[in-house]
């Protein structure tokens, strides 16, 4: 109880450092640039973007109301995720308690919630999956405490922000079961996740006609063994990890899975059924979904697995014994601290390639020139920070532009616009990003639209990926 | 399908396999660490084998992050 009462503010403090210093520390990438973009427009109009693409509005609306009056430099469109995220640290020790976690186990969790380089990732990006997690959080903490209206509210903001919250919710309806039929609240529990589900319908209905632009991508995973290990070892040590680090993490990890799932089993402390459940049947649900219906397996999506797997991970270290613990703390801790360095050193640097190449570009431009992408993929990024540049981007070259790619419907809310070369008014500021998912004709018709054409800066030339800037005369 | 696409494909199929093969060892010695429970040997010999599993796994995993070093 002493030592709870310094080390419990230490790791809210070392949570906060972490979160907050890092919110404004890299210019934004793709997904980051999409969200601010889509903020930037008129009301009516984000609303026309985001039905054209995946994403519930909910996290959108709150990014619009900030861009709207804080502006929307990165620091502020991030801190919405890094105090999220913070939050989650605190709801992590009230689940934990709700759950039946002992003290020290639950100190543990928290602590491994401060520092874990999955969720300071996700604490670091303008984007919901922060929010998602805390309202999920607060749904399970409302159907675990009775507090039906708490477990509606976070329900219904977890529908409203991602689609992964369909797969969390009949989850926490599952660990509340037991609990409600021994307090005769079934009804009561049934209405707090049942009604949250009712008021989602309206977007429900929008998520349908959305369903056939969810195609596959880099961010969705394979149902396969290696596929759901990754995503595993994502949820505990993040994906920022060191080549040269990552096979002795990977061992080290799946040891200690192994370890704790036995002791858990032997052991069956309280609580420990409903967290692995929290924790794991998610992602077991997904791949179920990807084998049964479409691929729809996405790492991002099961963020709120961490805060579960952490209590039991928690548990497990806090029952050591104080040699075991040093075994764990140098193999576990370091690979741990390590991914959470280079997450903090090598995320600016891979952000700012696209920065240097603006600076770049406005330094040789002329008024006149136009900036024409060759396909969507680059424009969000460009188009943040470059509002003053007419940007377009090139008429699709095949029959789709790239598995993922944003829709025609989005494209056009969103204000990207189509023109070729040939209708350009003056110098063309030629951006080309091509990858594994673009349709094969994007090799071609760059190599075709750069034959004359001078390069400025390239970005990435291998195997998989093709970026730079060239400049047409 | 393009040529990056296929080229993915292939890369995705060999991290894949080698990612299994990784933690399915990290599993094994997991394994082996709770299967001891179930040998009987003399409490001297077991705090013993507690000691040299610890250094042990400890220095593979030092070794493994020098070879990987090496490797790059």
């Amino acid at each position: 109880m002493k030592m709870k009462r310094f080390v419990l503010p230490a790791i809210y403090i070392l949570a906060a450092a972490l979160r907050i210093t890092q919110a404004g520390a890299s210019p934004y990438w793709y997904d980051e640039a999409y969200t601010v973009m889509v903020s930037r427009l008129p009301l009516g109009q984000l609303f026309a973007a985001l039905y054209g693409d995946v994403h519930p509005p909910l996290y959108y609306v709150i990014t619009w109301l900030i861009s709207h009056t804080m502006g929307d430099s990165e620091i502020v469109m991030r801190m919405p995720s890094a105090l999220l995220s913070l939050a989650s640290v605190w709801l992590t020790g009230r689940l934990g308690r709700a759950l039946g976690w002992d003290a020290a186990a639950v100190l543990a969790g928290q602590g491994i919630m401060a520092i874990s380089p999955f969720q300071l990732f996700f604490a670091g990006e303008a984007r919901m999956y922060a929010l998602l997690q805390a309202l999920l959080m607060v749904a399970a903490l409302g159907v675990i405490e009775r507090r039906w209206w708490l477990a509606g509210l976070g329900a219904l903001g977890a529908l409203y922000t991602h689609n992964y919250a369909l797969i969390y919710l009949p989850v926490i309806g599952m660990v509340g079961l037991p609990c409600a039929l021994r307090g005769k609240s079934f009804l009561r529990l049934a209405a707090s996740l049942g009604l949250p589900v009712l008021g989602w319908l309206p977007w429900g209905s929008v998520l349908l006609g959305q369903m056939g632009t969810v195609s596959g991508g880099y961010w969705i995973s394979r149902p396969t063994a290696g596929g759901v290990a990754e995503i595993l070892y994502y949820l505990f040590l993040g994906f920022s990890q060191s080549t040269w680090m990552f096979t002795a993490a990977t061992v080290a990890l799946f040891g200690a899975f192994t370890v704790m799932i036995w002791r858990l089993a032997a052991v069956r402390p309280s609580g420990w059924v409903a967290t692995l459940t929290i924790g794991l049947l998610p992602l077991a649900l997904a791949v179920a979904a990807s084998f049964a219906w479409k691929p729809v397996l996405l790492f991002r999506g099961l963020i709120a697995s961490t805060p579960a797997l952490s209590l039991v991970m928690g548990w497990w270290l806090s029952r050591m014994r104080s040699s075991h613990k040093i075994t764990a703390a140098l193999m576990l801790l370091t690979a741990s601290v390590l991914a959470v360095v280079n997450l903090y050193t090598s995320n600016p640097k891979n952000n700012l390639s696209n920065t240097e190449a603006l600076g770049l570009v406005r330094a040789g431009y002329q008024p006149g020139d136009v900036m024409i992408h060759a396909n969507s993929g680059s424009m969000p990024s460009w188009a943040v920070y470059a509002p003053e540049i007419p940007q377009y981007r090139l008429p699709n070259c095949g029959e789709f532009e790239a598995w993922g790619s944003l829709s025609q419907a989005t494209q056009a809310a969103i204000g990207i616009t189509t023109l070729t070369l040939d209708q350009a008014p003056g110098r063309v500021w030629f951006v080309a990003s091509v990858g594994p998912m673009h349709h094969a004709c994007y090799g071609p018709a760059i190599e075709a639209a750069t034959a004359n054409a001078g390069p400025v800066k390239l970005l990435a030339d291998d195997s998989l990926n093709l970026a730079g800037v060239w400049l047409i005369p | 399908m393009s040529d990056r696409y296929i080229a993915w494909i292939e890369a995705m199929n060999k991290q894949e396999s080698m990612f299994v093969v990784v933690a399915l060892g990290g599993v094994a010695l997991g394994a082996a660490w709770c299967l001891r429970s179930f040998v009987w040997m003399p409490e001297p010999v077991r705090r013993f084998s507690e000691r040299a599993y610890l250094v042990g796994g400890i220095s593979i995993w030092i070794l493994t992050i020098l070879y990987t070093v090496r490797a790059l």
